[in-house]
């Protein structure tokens, strides 16, 4: 496994909707580097053959009535909401992207 | 008279508020004080709901004098991590983008606790979204370990394990995705158990890796640890993963002696990296098991090798994909000077999650991205599969494994924050249990030549709590030392 530069860490930041500064992003190559190392390990794993496990429960198909619940009092819901009219969450415009809603 | 009610454990206190011997008013009241005495220093609380406990107190106490029927925590002092979601107060998740976040609804496990007659104290420092092993990446505050100051409580639970060291709370809950339970426990100086998966509801807890994720109890004593589980475990339609398998009565279950049951010893627990200080205690402890007519046997773990590798890339992936919810827009921080979506993302989060957060969702993010997927986090949960064959494996060897909960006792602050691989390294341990699943514990088998406790984890088949409970339950009646409680400073 080949380390990881400065620029992939750039782009794993785009992807994860994050802005690192020039150190931090030094500091996180440095680091995450180490991390992938360690995890090399794994590469000596004979796993030829071996089922991954995607879950930890051992249930399968939970199913209940189909019966509404009582739901969240709309105020209750938007009582965190940064933006909002009531009845809607408000987000900057997506469209054109340039205006705040 | 105004006993030292806080010196009491949940099952004293439960005992005398149903008998009347004492009011809830009275035992919420020493704990509280005793917390104004001490928590200045140690630094456990980040809320404090003493109107609202009183509140509490006194309607368990009105109750009693109406002849209804107590719960089986009636007047226990309880603190909670942070991450447990509560109507009341914030939940945190000691980090700045919920700094402000209001839940509106309880977790399952805090309602059971609440039928149960529990009286919530308050909240507890956790590390930020429960990534530590410290509790030093709280955006909060700083708590420290209640045995030395200088030192660490562990994490992330580190609050609810100081909490329950220092007599501040006779109950706490907590959540273990690594160690998280156990490792603060075993450092501070308390009982901490992970139930198997599924057993306590995660509904309403701020998740982590939800295949890793689990709730449970720190406390005092094992006695205690059960009574909590009583409580705790069961079925619950709001999580689907929870288990729907019967809950036994665990208190009862700890009579029974443990001659004739094997212990296993693993080989890969008890290497030159462990402390010498640490398998001192551990081999002492094993002695005490032995001579209770327990059977070690020797034991191997290979598995133990990798297992940390394949949590880091498991619990990395699961990360990165669950924390996107944290984005701004129905609930948590949103920077209000963004002008675009793309900008209301990356400000918020960029803003809202401290270091380790961030170094995390982008290995999780390397780890899902392109090739990585079946190299890495397919090959990780590929090599969790052995490593669940391993312990099954070693469960028809024997029916609970013991060892050290760490290879060393609480580290000085700041000694492992720029080292990630040491830090997630401290965990090695325990993190085998996450993985497979399966109950595992930590409770204090003794105390260094420097004063800081040492914790014996001992571990069992899935859903068989009641017989890792037993051999703790034994091994703490004879271990022929008490803990007893912090020096107050």
């Amino acid at each position: 496994m080949d380390g990881l530069t400065e620029h992939d860490i750039a782009r794993l930041a785009s992807s994860a909707q994050l802005y690192l500064d020039d150190n931090t992003r030094a500091q996180f190559t440095r680091e995450i580097n180490k991390i992938l190392e360690y995890v090399q390990v794994l590469e000596k794993v004979d796993t030829e053959g071996v089922a991954p496990t995607r879950h930890a429960t051992d249930r399968l198909n939970v199913f209940r009535e189909d019966i509404p619940q009582t739901p969240l009092p709309v105020e209750e819901v938007f009582k965190n909401s940064p933006l909002d009219d009531g009845s809607f969450f408000l987000v900057p415009r997506i469209i054109d992207g340039e205006e705040n809603s | 008279m105004s006993a030292l009610w806080y010196q009491k454990t949940a099952k004293e206190i439960r005992d005398a508020v149903h008998t009347g011997e004492a009011t809830a008013l009275d035992i919420v009241n020493s704990f509280i004080a005793h917390r104004e005495a001490t928590d200045g220093t140690i630094g456990a609380f980040t809320q404090c709901w003493d109107d609202e406990a009183r509140e509490t107190a006194r309607s368990i106490d009105e109750k009693r004098q109406q002849g209804q029927p107590l719960g089986p925590l009636a007047g226990v002092p309880v603190s909670l991590k942070e991450s447990f979601c509560t109507r009341l107060g914030k939940t945190t998740g000691a980090s700045r983008i919920l700094e402000n976040f209001q839940c509106p609804y309880d977790g399952t496990a805090v309602t059971r606790l609440a039928q149960a007659d529990a009286v919530f104290l308050g909240k507890v420092n956790m590390d930020e979204l429960a990534m530590g092993s410290s509790t030093e990446s709280s955006v909060l505050q700083r708590t420290v370990n209640p045995w030395n100051h200088d030192r660490v409580p562990g994490g992330s639970s580190g609050g609810s394990a100081a909490s329950v060291a220092m007599g501040c709370s006779a109950l706490s809950l907590g959540s273990d995705t690594g160690s998280s339970i156990r490792q603060p426990a075993s450092f501070s100086g308390c009982v901490g158990v992970k139930p198997t998966y599924g057993r306590i509801s995660r509904f309403g807890i701020i998740g982590l890796a939800p295949s890793l994720d689990h709730a449970g109890p720190l406390t005092r004593t094992v006695e205690d640890a059960a009574l909590a589980l009583n409580v705790l475990c069961g079925e619950d339609p709001a999580d689907s993963t929870s288990s729907d398998k019967p809950v036994p009565d665990f208190l009862q279950g700890l009579s029974q002696d443990i001659k004739g049951l094997k212990i296993g010893v693993a080989e890969e627990y008890m290497t030159d990296e462990v402390d010498e200080e640490v398998r001192g205690k551990i081999t002492e402890a094993l002695d005490c098991l032995s001579s209770l007519g327990a059977e070690l046997v020797k034991i191997s773990l290979p598995g133990t090798a990798y297992d940390a590798a394949a949590y880091t890339v498991i619990s990395t992936a699961e990360i990165s994909a669950t924390l996107a919810r944290l984005d701004g827009v129905r609930y948590g921080m949103r920077d209000p000077e963004a002008r675009t979506v793309q900008d209301m993302y990356v400000m918020s989060k960029s803003a809202g999650f401290g270091p380790e957060v961030q170094r995390r969702i982008l290995l999780g993010t390397h780890f899902l991205s392109g090739k990585n997927i079946q190299n890495c986090f397919v090959k990780a949960q590929q090599a969790r599969s052995l490593i669940i064959r391993e312990f099954e494996e070693v469960f028809t060897q024997c029916d609970v494994i013991a060892g050290p909960t760490t290879p060393s006792v609480a580290f000085p602050f700041g000694s492992k924050s720029d080292n990630p691989v040491e830090m997630y390294r401290c965990d090695r341990f325990t993190l085998g249990a996450n993985l497979a699943t399966h109950p595992a514990l930590s409770v204090p088998c003794g105390m260094t030549e420097a004063g800081l406790p040492v914790g014996l984890q001992l571990q069992a088949r899935r859903y068989d709590e009641e017989t890792l409970l037993r051999v703790a339950f034994h091994y703490e009646q004879n271990r022929g030392f008490d803990l007893g409680f912090p020096p107050i400073s």
